[in-house]
Parts: C-alpha cells; structure tokens; sequence
C-alpha cells in the first residue's frame, strides 16, 4: 500500500441524487470501474444489488480508494444483523461467556446480541489496482470502519461467513483472529450444496 | 456471497445478508459461547489501529471535491 486509502459510504452519493456530479446514475458509472473476472458475483453485487440493498437498508456498501492516485481498488459491505442464540441446559459457566456481549430474555430464555456482518469484500482486479492493497488491509478497512460504527451505535461482535477452504480460513482465523462457531448448509439437496463457515469476531 | 483475498476467489455466503442467525442446541451455542470467550480475551490484548492511514469522506460535498479531484489528476 501506498500512502492509506479513502473510504466512503456510497449513500454520500445517492443523497447528492439532485446534483449534476452525483446521484445513482453517476455511482454506477463509477462502479463500472470495478472488474473482478476471476469472481462475477464480487462485481455483480456492486454493480446490481448494492444500491438496492443500501436503499432499502439491508447493508451498506463503502468503496475504497488508494492514496494518493485515488484508484477504487476495493468496496466491502456492512449489515448489522441479531445474532439469536437459543440454549437448552446451559451451564452457569457458558451464561458467563455469553453474558459479555449480550442481555437474556428471562421470558425466552434466549440472548441476542447486536453484530456487524461483512457480507461482501472485495478487491478491484482492473489495470492491476488490485495489488495497491492486500485482502488484509481491505479487512482491517472494513474493521475500522465497524469500530467507528461501533462508537456511535454499540455492539460488540463482527461477523461473516466463508466457504469451507483452508486458504480462506487461515486468513481470517490465523492471520485476523477471527473465531468460527458454526456451519451453515446451503443450497442442500443440489448440485451447489455447500457449507459455509460463520466466524466472529469481538471488536 | 463471494469475497477476494489477495489473489484468490473465494465463496463466502450468497444469502448473508438476508439471513437471520440463529444459534441453536447446546453444543452449538457452547461453540459460540467459547468463540466469543476466546475472542474476548484476544481483544483485551489486540492492537485496533491499523497501520495506515484511513481517510473517511463525510456528506455529499466532500465526495463530490475528491471525485472532482479524481477526475482532474485522470484527464
């Protein structure tokens, strides 16, 4: 990396929707900046769903910029989700553990926590920008950016889910410290099924 | 949903977003009691700043001088 990186929330542009050199039209021609050949979902969700999903407040998409040429070499997505943990004769010793970061409903007996969800992360392959940074500066972007939301709205807990590989899961469990404490089927019963590694992380 | 990590493609989970997280049974909420206990205890110890310099651009007019700074210096 260079010199740091300039981040953005993209409603910075959908709010400027009134002004010539903003609004929805001008965000998609930057995202047509954004090529990710080696995976088309990375580029589809930026280019097809990420402003759907930050209008109607599912997530929020942020891009990131490297210094000081102000390339895009990468966005990520944020969401915050409740995580809902339904225990049958749980120990006083594991209520303890999971009273840290959440309240129990005495007439559910469940806890729920508030959690921040990466759902998308991802590098820009285009004229090679994507070597300005590396999978783990784009990660500790997004964290940043979490801790940031966490000083204004709370929460404790980062999360995401990853495919079953040894790669991925020696980036975020060794390399950023990242815990798994579930699997997660999908597509079951067809020829996609997969599983999915959800990891988390207390801020 | 899908994430790049340096080189590599990797899946991660189509429908993250618009799923609901439920964590149910004893031994796996004891899996994600011990994961948060663990994590807890890492981040007492952990560094939070990165080692760069991150610049946030707040409301519109900032985003709109970096683009126009951005698409001066590509002219």
């Amino acid at each position: 990396m260079y010199d740091g990186v300039t981040v953005f929330n993209i409603r910075e542009y959908l709010s400027g929707e009134n002004d010539v050199k903003l609004g929805e039209d001008e965000l998609r021609q930057l995202f047509s900046e954004f090529f990710c050949d080696k995976n088309p979902d990375v580029e589809r969700f930026l280019r097809e769903q990420a402003i759907e999903f930050t209008k109607k407040n599912q997530s929020v998409t942020y891009l990131v910029f490297s210094k000081p040429d102000d390339e895009l070499i990468g966005y990520f997505t944020l969401a915050v989700k409740p995580i809902t943990v339904n225990p049958k004769n749980f120990s006083n010793r594991m209520k303890n553990k999971i009273a840290r970061v959440s309240e129990v409903d005495k007439e559910t007996g469940t806890y729920t926590l508030s959690a921040y969800l990466i759902g998308q992360l991802g590098k820009n392959f285009r004229n090679e920008v994507n070597t300005k940074i590396t999978g783990e500066e784009l990660l500790q972007t997004a964290m940043d950016t979490i801790r940031e939301l966490q000083y204004r709205v709370g929460g404790m807990v980062v999360f995401l889910e990853a495919e079953c590989e040894e790669k991925l899961l020696n980036f975020y469990e060794l390399q950023n410290g990242f815990k798994s404490f579930d699997i997660r089927e999908v597509k079951c019963g067809t020829e996609n099924a997969h599983c999915l590694v959800q990891l988390l992380k207390v801020l | 949903m899908r994430a790049i990590v340096d080189e590599e493609v990797v899946d991660m989970a189509t429908s993250s977003i618009t799923k609901t997280f439920i964590v149910e049974g004893k031994e796996q909420a004891e899996k994600f009691a011990n994961a948060i206990e663990e994590s807890y205890q890492e981040s007492l110890h952990r560094k939070t700043t990165p080692d760069f310099e991150i610049t946030y651009l707040r409301g519109a007019a900032e985003v709109k001088e970096f683009m126009a700074k951005r698409k001066k210096a590509n002219v």
